[in-house]
């Protein structure tokens, strides 16, 4: 039977691969979510004026909340390219990478989590990621090209602070969709093709909502079976449909639908870590941590070297990530910018990381890079995913 | 259990040879890179929860082989709509025609290249296949098996 295989490699080897194919991969994905963001505007006024309507008025599913007084005024998200410009605008307020120096870190430092949204919206068509704290910060991101953002491609992480109310408002208004007696995977939606060919989502994307319920938190997980035909989950009945697009509206920037009331303190600032884990992976799956430190300059390798690390992935190969202050996260990317280490920048819009490259890496190189702490003890393993 | 790595270092380890594959199946390297990205793109996306794909590589490619019968699909309505056979590709078109394996393999369909890449190239039982392909298990081995007929007979009667 393999007399076939060595044919059909060698014919595909013949093949040029692409100049840049990461890069292009990059601009190719900008270009869809522009496209999806365009197409959600046309429905997302919609969807907006319903979503505003839902939890200012309680909609007709919370008939215990009060109406909200008013609703802020949002920023619709621009579809302009977001491609090339990473550079930090006037008027930002997120960042990218490392703190500024004489920053505040947010406070506490430790915080327990309420809830957490993570998705894609067909309101916006942005990736979206918020966490709830008890002490009512709201943390949250959103891909998009906004005023404050950190740059044109994405908000970086931003705070805002919420009343005790607004917090519960918020878990009540998931929790009342009855999606959340147990943790659930749930397949729903549908694609549409538009007149310019392209196949634009119907009902849901993909999203991740996880709610305390006592001392744990309850997971519902949702995506679209004609966009993700590999994602495993439950078809949902019609009934859990419904619940679902009813939480995809809330995978969008919370001021364009937390009413006035919801907000302790709605100015939006960049959110500080007081930590950042500090990763590394390399191409050469057989590349062990130890030997992936080695490859570092002495100072990292002194500092990483005695590190405790965590291990993600089953195997001894895969991502390793250390808890570092914001201070030897300082010192450490200074190291690595006095070695003359190049600046990955594939992702370079959405964290700061390094390449190592070295002749004793003849498979590929090893990448290093910072993920910021958030107050509940979990650091962001993937900021550029989702 | 995945082995995670960074997306950026996910895709240096495997796209050359998911490329390399999809071009043995499309004879197309436009197409081939268009649907790698799909593929890589839908990945991309779930790459934080990396931890619950069992298997990262498996995802890529069923997602690729899913890209490419969607297309394969609209392709083939489109041509119905306009009855215009010019709008599908010579495949290989771009390499060296004169090599009798690559001609061989033009005289394939795109689906049965797929089956095969499938099943001899990277050792998919048929049923595994058939659901990449989103066909039964009989009509990959149906494809393949038709496929290696050709093949062989090509590749014997130029040599």
């Amino acid at each position: 039977m393999n007399e076939h295989r060595d044919l059909l490699e060698n014919v595909g080897e013949r093949f040029a691969f692409p100049d840049q194919a990461f890069e292009r991969l990059a601009r190719r994905r900008d270009r869809k979510r522009r496209n999806q963001r365009i197409a959600a505007g046309v429905v997302g006024i919609t969807v907006f004026v319903a979503a505003v309507w839902i939890v200012t008025t309680g909609g007709p599913f919370d008939r215990a909340l009060t109406p909200g007084a008013s609703v802020p005024a949002t920023t619709p998200p621009s579809v302009t390219d977001p491609a090339p410009d990473v550079t930090p605008r006037p008027g930002a307020v997120g960042f990218i990478g490392l703190a500024p120096v004489g920053a505040t870190p947010s406070a506490p430092e430790h915080g327990e989590l309420v809830l957490s949204l993570y998705g894609r919206s067909t309101t916006d068509g942005g990736r979206f990621r918020a966490w709830v704290y008890a002490d009512g910060r709201i943390i949250w991101d959103m891909e998009g090209d906004f005023p404050y953002g950190a740059n044109a491609s994405t908000t970086g992480l931003l705070e805002q602070h919420l009343t005790p109310e607004g917090v519960e408002r918020i878990r009540s208004e998931i929790v009342s969709t009855g999606l959340f007696a147990h943790d659930l995977t749930l397949l729903s939606g549908r694609v549409r093709e538009d007149a310019s060919g392209i196949q634009q989502p119907v009902g849901i994307i993909w999203g991740t909502i996880q709610v305390r319920g006592g001392d744990r938190l309850v997971s519902v997980t949702w995506s679209n079976p004609e966009m993700y035909p590999q994602d495993p989950g439950i078809v949902a009945t019609p009934e859990q449909s419904t619940a679902l697009e009813r939480l995809d509206a809330l995978l969008t920037h919370p001021e364009s639908w937390l009413p006035a009331s919801a907000w302790e303190d709605e100015e939006i600032t960049a959110y500080v870590p007081s930590r950042y884990a500090v990763c590394y992976s390399a191409t050469d799956r057989a590349l062990g941590a130890s030997r992936m430190v080695s490859l570092l300059p002495p100072t990292a390798q002194n500092l990483l070297g005695d590190r405790d690390r965590t291990r993600y992935g089953a195997s001894d190969t895969g991502i390793y990530c250390s808890v570092v202050t914001t201070g030897e996260a300082r010192g450490l990317a200074e190291t690595y910018d006095a070695a003359g280490l190049r600046l990955d920048d594939r992702s370079i819009n959405s964290r700061l990381g390094y390449l190592v490259e070295s002749p004793d890496l003849p498979h590929g190189e090893v990448s290093i890079y910072f993920e910021p702490y958030l107050p509940d003890d979990q650091f962001l393993l993937c900021s550029p995913c989702g | 259990m995945a082995e995670p790595l960074s997306f950026e270092a996910f895709f240096e380890a495997e796209a050359r040879t998911l490329f390399r594959r999809l071009c043995a199946v499309t004879g197309n390297s436009a197409e081939a890179e268009e649907i790698m990205q799909d593929a890589f793109l839908a990945l991309w996306e779930r790459w934080d929860r990396i931890e619950t794909i069992q298997d990262p590589t498996a995802y890529l490619y069923r997602t690729a082989m899913n890209v490419f019968r969607k297309r394969s699909r609209r392709a083939t309505l489109a041509l119905r709509r306009v009855l215009s056979p010019a709008a599908e590709p010579t495949p290989f078109a771009e390499i060296d025609m004169q090599q009798d394996v690559v001609a061989a393999l033009a005289e394939l369909t795109s689906r049965q290249r797929a089956a095969l890449v499938l099943t001899d190239v990277m050792d998919y039982s048929s049923e595994e296949a058939g659901r990449a392909l989103g066909v039964s298990a009989g009509t990959v081995r149906g494809l393949a098996s038709r496929a290696r007929a050709t093949l062989r007979r090509q590749v014997g009667e130029q040599t």
